[in-house]
C-alpha cells in the first residue's frame, strides 16, 4: 500500500527528529567529557591529574537520573555518583536550589564508598524570557583526594570514625558565596591542605565548565529544558540494554570466589538471574562485614557489579540511568558488600573491584564464546608516606628527612580473554591510569629502582593471563617510610578459565626478606627496600594449545621463562625465541604435568 | 583605656578600694554563675557530673583573664586564660559584632586535646542611645566532650589526625546566626552527637548568662567599661603574688621524676628559680615527645605548673592574668611538655597532671617541711566503651547488646601533707569530681561489683599518703568492652617526702588474671571482669613517728592492714584497732635502734 504524502512526511520528520536527538546526545557526551577533562587538567593531586580517579556527569532535575558520563573516569565513582545525586536532591530539593549553589559530601554511603572521595553537585540555571531562571540540569563530579586525615587510606580502621573527616551532604557554596569556614575546617583536618582544597576547587570548576557548555548547547539547539532529550536517552539506552539481555538464556547461575580479606579469607558469592526485564545479581551467601576497613557500601558494590555485567552483555551502550536500570544488584545488609555505618570502608576498592570477576564466573556459564578469566582486579596502588607518627616508632628518622604522602596507582595483570591474552599491568575493572614513576621521584625522595613486567606471572593458557609487574622502591634519604597495603590475590590467585591455569599470586615485602601482610600499614626501614610483585591474570584455555610462536615471543620478550614454556606450554624454545619443533612436538604429545605451586610469601 | 592611661593614677581612697573589692567579688559571682549554668545544662557526664570545665571573663584589649569560676579544672582554666589571646589575634576585637560566638578545639590554641571545646563570646553594652554598642568583655568557657570521633580518648594515637575532628578557631554563631552546617559536621563526626552538640549549646548558653549578669552588674555599679576594675584586679593580684614570692628564699632548685610513659619511662625534669620578680619553672632536660598520644601542648604544661606553684606559694590569691603573670613556665620545644603539631595529645592529662609534683620537688628544697609528697596526680578515669569496631575483633558480640561510651572520673590517693594525711581517692591537681557509679550503671549495662578504698596503698609516713581505690567492673550483658587506659604510677610509684615511704603502684588486669598495659585501648572479654587498683599517695615524714592512735584508726577502718601497721609503722594492733602498747614500744625501739 502506497504511503500518503503525510505519512512519508511524518516518517521523515520522525527520522530527522531521531537524528537530531542522536546529535544532541553525542553533544551531551562531549559536554561531560569536557567537564571530566577540566577536572583532570585542573586537579592538584596525583590521583586526579595523573590517574584520572574521577568521574563527571550530567543529571536530569526531576529524579536525579544520570544522562551522560565522561568516559574519563572510574566505575566505582561513576555508577555510585549516579545514585548519589538522588540523595542530594532528596536532602536539598531542586526547587530550593538557587543559582550559585554548590553541594558537597564525602559520605561513603551517599557518595562513592569511602571518605577519600568528594562528590560535588551543581545545579545549572537557564534564564527564561520572563526574567526568571530555572534549574535545567545538575552536574556532578567526584575525585579521590590525597588525604582526608584520620589514619589515612588504610585498611586498618575499625570504624569510619578512624578514617578521617566526614563531610555530610551540605552547601559548599550558597548563591555564589563559598563557605570559607568549611574550607578552613577541611584544611585543619587533612595533612595535605593545598592539594585537597585545590581538588575541591577543581571539582567546582569542572561542574561550572560543564554547565556553561550545556547552556551553549541548549542555546544552539533552542532547548528550553532537557526533558525530551533525557527521556529519549534513558528510554533508548534501557531498550537497547533490554534487547541485548533478551538474547541471553533465562535462568539463574551461581559462582563463588575466595579472596584474601584482611585477617581471614572472604567468600564472594553471586547468583545471577537473567529475566526478560533485566538482570539481578544477588550476593546472598557472601562473607559478613569485616572488623577492618575493607567493607564495601552498597553503592560501590552496585557500581562495580553493574559495570562488570555491562562490559560483557552490551559494552557499546552508553552508561546512564537507562542502561543502569536493567541491572539490579542485591546484597543483604550486614554482608561485606552492603556494610553498614559506622563500619570502616577506606579500602573498599580492594574488595569491590573483585565483583566483575565474581559475576563473570556466572556469565561464563551463559555467554557463548566465554568471558575473561579472573584477573588481579583489585588495584595494586601504593600509598606511601613518611613523617612523624606514620611509621613504626622503632625506626628512627635521620635529622634531615622529607615528609611525604603519595598515592601511586599500579596494577597487576588482567585475566586472559577468550580470544586474546590478558592485558599486562593494566587496571581492569577500575580503568585507572598508572602514575609514572618520574612523578613519584619528583615529588618525594623515593627512588623506583625497578619497574618491570613480572615473568611467569600471567596464568598459562591458550591465551595467557596478563603479567603483573615488579617494583623496587627505596627512600634515598635513608629515612623509614610506610606502605599502606591494600592488596589482594596474595593468598588466593586469579583463577584461569576453560582449562587455563591460575595467575601468579602477588607478594609484598622487604628486600631483606620478611613478607608484609597484604593489608595494613607497615614500615620499610630506612636502609631497606620495598619489593612489590604484582599478581598475573588467569589463563584462558589449555596452555598446550597455545600457538608455539606466541610462546616463543613471550620467551623472547621475557614474559615467560624457558622452563615455564616447556613445563606449562609444552614448548621448547631458546632464550632468543627459536623453537625446537621436534622437542616441542614430543612434549605436547605427553599429558600435561600438574601446574607448579604458587610462590609462598 | 586611653582616658585612664592619660592622667596620672590618683591614689585610691579607702571607699574606692572597698568598692573595687565589692565589684571584684561580684565579678567572681558572675563567673561562678556562668560555670554553674554550664554544669547544670551540660549533656555529658564530664560536664554535669565531673565538672571538667572552666569559665571566666576577660578584658578586651589583650584578652587577659580577670576572673575565673572556682568550679573548674586547672588544665582548662589556665589554658583558657591563654586561649582568648589567640582568639583576639585571629579575630581582632574591632571586627567582632554583637551575636558573634567563636569556637575551637585546637589542642595548641585551646586546652591541650581535641576533646575540649573552648567557646568565646564578646559582650556588648549600650546601643540604646543610637550609638554603636561597645564591647566591654569577653566570656570564655571550656568543657570536655564525651567524644570527638577518631580513636576516641585514647593514648594510642600517633598523630593528632588520628584523634578526631579538628575545629580551627572559627565563628560558631555569626551575628546571632547559628552556623548550622558546622553543627551538622560535628554531628557527623562524633559518635555521640546529641551529647556533644548539647554540650556546645551549653557552652554558648553559659557565656550568654555570664554576659547578661555582667551587664546587670555594670548597670548597678554604673560602669561604662571594665578598664579600671580590670586593672585593679590584675595589679592587686600581681602585687600580692609578688609579695608572697619575696618572702621565699631565692635561688634555683632542680628535681626530676620518672613516670611510666606509654612504652618507655619518661623523665620529667624541672628547675624552679625564685627571684624577686617571680618564679620560673624550666623543664629543660625533660624527655622528648612520645610517639604516642601522651604529648602535652605547652598551654597545658603551663596551666598545671602555674597551678601547682600557686597552690604552694599563695593559694589564697584569686587566679587571674595578674597572679598567673608572675609564674613563668619554660619548656623547650620538642620535649614531651611542649609537643609540636601534629603530635598526638589525647592523653596529655596523664603527663600534664604530674607537673605540680615535679615542681613540688623543687619547692620542697626551698621550703623544707612545707611541701606535700607526690600523689597519684593523674586521673584514673575509666573510659569504657563497647560497640562494633571498638573492641578486639577476637571477642564477638552477642546478638543483642548495648553499645556505650562512658567516662567515669576516678582518682587514686594524693600525697601526704606536711601536717595532714593525704586525701583518699581524691583528684589533685585536677580537682574534678568523681562520677558516681550509679550514673555509669544507669547509662550503660556496666555493673560496679566493687568500689572501695584500697588497703595499704597510702605511702606510710608520719602523715600517711592518701589511699587509692579498688574497682571491679563487668558488663552484665556478657558482651566485651574496652578500656582506654591512660594511667600512670603503675611502674613508678608516688614517692614519699622527708622520710615518708612511696605509695603503692596502680594496677589493672582482668579478674581472670591477665595484666593490662597502663596505656592504650584494651578489651575485657565477655564473662570476665575489669579490676583496677588505683595508686596511693606518698607518705610524709618517718612512719614510725606516726601517732599510734592514728595507725590504730587506719587499721580499724581497713586503710592499713595489721601486718603493715606492724612492719611499716612499728605498731602492734589487731583488726579491731586494739593496740598492744608493750609490743608497740618494743617494735618502735627495735626499729629505732636498727636505723
Amino acid at each position: 500500500m502506497a504511503k500518503t504524502q503525510a505519512q512519508v512526511q511524518a516518517a521523515s520528520e520522525k527520522a530527522v527528529s531521531r537524528i537530531r536527538m542522536q546529535i544532541m546526545w553525542n553533544r551531551l557526551l562531549a559536554v561531560v567529557e569536557e567537564q571530566g577533562r577540566t577536572l583532570v587538567r585542573t586537579g592538584f593531586s596525583t590521583s586526579t591529574r595523573e590517574a584520572g580517579d574521577i568521574s563527571a556527569g550530567v543529571f536530569e532535575v526531576h529524579h536525579g537520573r544520570m544522562l551522560a558520563q565522561a568516559v574519563t573516569g572510574t566505575p566505582g565513582h561513576i555508577n555510585s555518583m549516579a545514585e548519589s545525586v538522588k540523595h542530594f536532591i532528596r536532602r536539598f530539593p531542586v526547587d530550593t536550589m538557587k543559582p550559585g549553589d554548590v553541594f558537597i559530601t564525602n559520605d561513603p554511603w551517599m557518595g562513592t564508598g569511602h571518605l577519600h572521595d568528594f562528590t560535588v553537585v551543581s545545579p545549572v540555571f537557564r534564564s527564561n524570557d520572563k526574567g526568571g531562571s530555572k534549574v535545567v540540569a545538575l552536574f556532578a563530579c567526584t575525585t579521590h583526594v590525597v588525604d582526608i586525615g584520620g589514619i589515612g587510606l588504610s585498611a586498618d580502621g575499625r570504624q569510619v570514625f578512624h578514617e578521617g573527616l566526614q563531610v555530610p551532604m551540605m552547601y559548599l557554596a550558597s548563591e555564589g558565596q563559598v563557605n570559607e569556614w568549611f574550607l578552613e575546617v577541611v584544611r585543619e583536618n587533612v595533612r595535605e591542605p593545598v592539594q585537597v582544597v585545590g581538588d575541591i576547587y577543581s571539582l567546582v570548576a569542572c561542574n561550572e565548565v560543564g554547565g556553561r557548555r550545556l547552556l551553549a548547547m541548549m542555546e544552539e539547539f533552542g532547548l528550553e529544558t532537557l526533558d525530551e532529550l533525557s527521556n529519549y536517552i534513558i528510554k533508548t539506552s534501557r531498550q537497547a540494554k533490554l534487547d541485548a539481555i533478551r538474547k541471553l538464556p533465562k535462568g539463574s547461575w551461581k559462582n563463588a570466589m575466595r579472596i584474601d580479606g584482611y585477617d581471614t579469607p572472604v567468600d564472594l558469592v553471586c547468583t545471577l538471574t537473567i529475566a526478560d526485564d533485566g538482570i539481578t545479581a544477588d550476593f546472598t551467601g557472601t562473607s559478613p562485614e569485616s572488623p577492618y576497613g575493607i567493607n564495601v557500601p552498597h553503592c560501590y558494590t552496585d557500581a562495580y557489579c553493574s559495570f562488570g555485567i555491562n562490559c560483557v552483555i552490551a559494552p557499546h551502550i552508553p552508561n546512564n540511568a537507562g542502561s543502569l536500570s536493567v541491572i539490579n544488584v542485591v546484597a543483604p545488609e550486614g554482608c561485606l558488600l552492603n556494610a553498614r555505618r559506622p563500619r570502616a570502608v577506606a579500602a573498599r576498592g580492594t574488595i569491590g573491584q573483585m565483583l566483575p570477576d565474581v559475576t563473570y564466573g556466572c556469565l561464563q556459564q551463559i555467554i557463548k564464546g566465554g568471558v575473561p578469566a579472573e584477573g588481579t582486579s583489585g588495584l595494586w596502588s601504593m600509598v606511601l608516606f613518611s613523617a612523624y607518627g606514620r611509621t613504626d616508632p622503632q625506626y628512627k628518622y635521620p635529622e634531615k628527612h622529607t615528609p611525604f604522602d603519595i598515592m601511586i596507582f599500579h596494577c597487576g595483570g588482567a585475566g586472559a580473554r577468550p580470544t586474546l591474552d590478558g592485558l599486562n599491568a593494566t587496571a581492569f575493572p577500575s580503568g585507572i591510569r598508572n602514575v609514572p614513576v618520574e612523578i613519584t621521584e619528583t615529588i618525594t625522595p623515593l627512588v623506583v629502582w625497578k619497574k618491570e613486567l613480572r615473568p611467569d606471572s600471567g596464568g598459562p593458557g591458550r591465551f595467557r593471563g596478563g603479567t603483573g609487574q615488579i617494583m623496587h622502591i627505596a627512600n634515598r634519604e635513608k629515612a623509614p617510610f610506610a606502605i599502606s597495603a591494600r592488596f589482594d590475590r596474595v593468598i588466593f590467585p586469579p583463577r584461569g578459565r576453560a582449562g587455563g591455569i591460575k595467575g601468579a599470586n602477588g607478594w609484598a615485602g622487604l628486600e631483606s626478606g620478611p613478607a608484609f601482610r597484604p593489608k595494613g600499614i607497615q614500615t620499610v626501614p630506612g636502609e631497606d627496600m620495598l619489593i612489590v610483585e604484582m599478581p598475573g591474570g588467569g589463563g584462558y584455555g589449555d596452555p598446550r594449545r597455545r600457538d608455539p610462536q606466541a610462546v616463543a615471543r613471550d620467551v623472547l620478550y621475557g614474559l615467560v621463562s624457558r622452563e615455564s614454556a616447556a613445563h606449562d606450554y609444552g614448548v621448547v624454545v631458546s632464550d632468543d625465541g627459536v623453537i625446537d619443533e621436534a622437542a616441542t612436538a614430543a612434549l605436547r604429545t605427553k599429558p600435561a604435568p600438574a601446574p607448579k605451586p604458587a610462590r609462598k610469601g | 583605656m586611653t582616658a585612664m592611661r592619660a592622667k596620672p593614677r590618683a591614689k585610691k581612697s579607702a571607699i574606692d578600694l572597698i568598692r573595687m573589692q565589692i565589684m571584684w567579688n561580684r565579678l567572681l559571682a558572675v563567673v561562678e554563675e556562668q560555670a554553674q549554668v554550664l554544669v547544670r545544662t551540660g549533656f555529658s557526664t564530664s560536664t554535669r557530673e565531673a565538672g571538667d570545665i572552666s569559665a571566666g571573663v576577660f578584658e578586651t584589649v589583650e584578652g587577659k583573664m580577670l576572673a575565673q569560676a572556682v568550679t573548674g579544672t586547672p588544665g582548662h582554666i589556665n589554658s583558657m586564660a591563654e586561649a582568648v589571646k589567640h582568639f583576639i589575634r585571629r579575630f581582632p576585637v574591632d571586627t567582632m559584632k554583637p551575636g558573634d560566638v567563636y569556637i575551637t578545639n585546637d589542642p595548641w590554641m585551646g586546652t591541650g586535646h581535641l576533646h575540649d571545646f573552648t567557646v568565646v563570646t564578646p559582650i556588648f553594652r549600650g546601643g540604646d542611645d543610637g550609638r554603636a554598642p561597645r564591647m566591654v568583655a569577653l566570656f570564655a568557657c571550656t568543657s570536655h566532650v564525651v567524644d570527638i570521633g577518631g580513636f576516641g580518648l585514647s593514648a594510642d594515637g600517633r598523630q593528632v589526625f588520628h584523634e578526631g575532628f579538628q575545629v580551627p578557631l572559627m565563628p560558631v554563631i555569626v551575628e546571632g546566626r547559628m552556623q548550622d552546617w558546622f553543627i551538622d559536621m560535628v554531628r557527623t563526626n562524633v559518635r555521640e552527637p546529641v551529647q556533644v552538640v548539647g554540650d556546645i549549646y551549653s557552652l554558648i548558653a553559659c557565656n550568654e548568662i555570664g554576659g547578661r549578669r555582667l551587664l546587670h552588674m555594670m548597670d548597678e555599679f554604673d560602669l561604662d567599661d571594665l578598664e579600671v576594675l580590670g586593672r585593679y584586679i590584675i595589679e592587686t593580684s600581681r602585687a600580692s603574688k609578688i609579695e608572697a614570692i619575696r618572702k621565699l628564699p631565692q635561688g634555683s632548685w632542680t628535681n626530676s621524676m620518672t613516670i611510666d610513659g606509654y612504652d618507655a619511662p619518661i623523665e620529667l625534669v624541672c628547675t624552679v628559680t625564685i627571684d624577686k620578680d617571680g618564679v620560673t619553672a624550666d623543664f629543660t632536660g625533660t624527655s622528648p615527645e612520645s610517639p604516642y598520644g601522651i604529648n602535652v601542648p605547652y598551654c597545658y604544661t603551663n596551666g598545671y605548673t602555674s597551678f601547682g606553684i600557686n597552690c604552694v606559694i599563695a593559694p589564697h590569691i584569686p587566679n587571674n592574668a595578674g597572679s598567673l603573670g608572675v609564674v613563668k613556665v619554660v619548656a623547650p620545644e620538642g620535649t614531651i611538655v611542649n609537643a609540636r603539631r601534629p603530635r598526638a595529645v589525647a592523653a596529655r592529662g596523664t603527663i600534664g597532671q604530674m607537673c605540680p609534683d615535679v615542681a613540688f620537688g623543687c619547692l620542697a628544697q626551698a621550703m623544707k617541711g612545707q611541701v606535700q609528697a607526690e600523689g597519684t596526680s593523674c586521673l584514673w578515669n575509666l573510659t569504657l566503651l563497647s560497640g562494633y569496631g571498638r573492641t578486639d575483633p577476637q571477642f564477638p558480640y552477642p546478638k543483642h547488646y548495648t553499645a556505650f561510651d562512658a567516662t567515669g572520673f576516678h582518682s587514686g590517693g594524693t600525697g601526704a601533707r606536711p601536717t595532714l594525711d593525704g586525701l583518699n581517692a581524691t583528684a589533685f591537681p585536677s580537682g574534678v569530681r568523681n562520677v558516681p557509679v550509679e550514673i555509669t550503671e544507669t547509662i550503660t549495662p556496666l555493673v560496679f561489683w566493687k568500689k572501695e578504698l584500697r588497703a595499704d596503698s597510702g605511702g606510710p609516713g608520719k602523715y600517711r599518703g592518701g589511699v587509692g581505690q579498688v574497682m571491679h567492673v563487668a558488663n552484665r550483658e556478657n558482651a566485651p568492652f574496652a578500656i582506654s587506659a591512660r594511667f600512670d604510677r603503675v611502674f613508678h610509684p608516688a614517692r614519699g617526702r622527708e622520710g615518708g615511704m612511696n605509695g603503692a603502684t596502680g594496677r589493672l588486669c582482668w579478674a581472670s588474671g591477665k595484666e593490662l598495659r597502663p596505656k592504650g585501648m584494651q578489651t575485657v572479654p565477655p564473662n570476665d571482669m575489669l579490676v583496677v587498683e588505683m595508686p596511693g599517695g606518698g607518705g610524709f615524714g618517718e612512719a614510725r613517728s606516726r601517732d599510734i592512735n592514728a595507725v590504730a584508726r587506719d587499721v580499724l577502718y581497713g586503710l592499713v592492714s595489721p601486718e603493715a601497721a606492724r612492719s611499716q609503722y612499728g605498731v602492734a594492733v589487731d583488726a579491731d584497732g586494739q593496740v598492744d602498747q608493750k609490743a608497740t614500744s618494743a617494735l618502735r625501739r627495735r626499729r629505732t635502734r636498727k636505723s
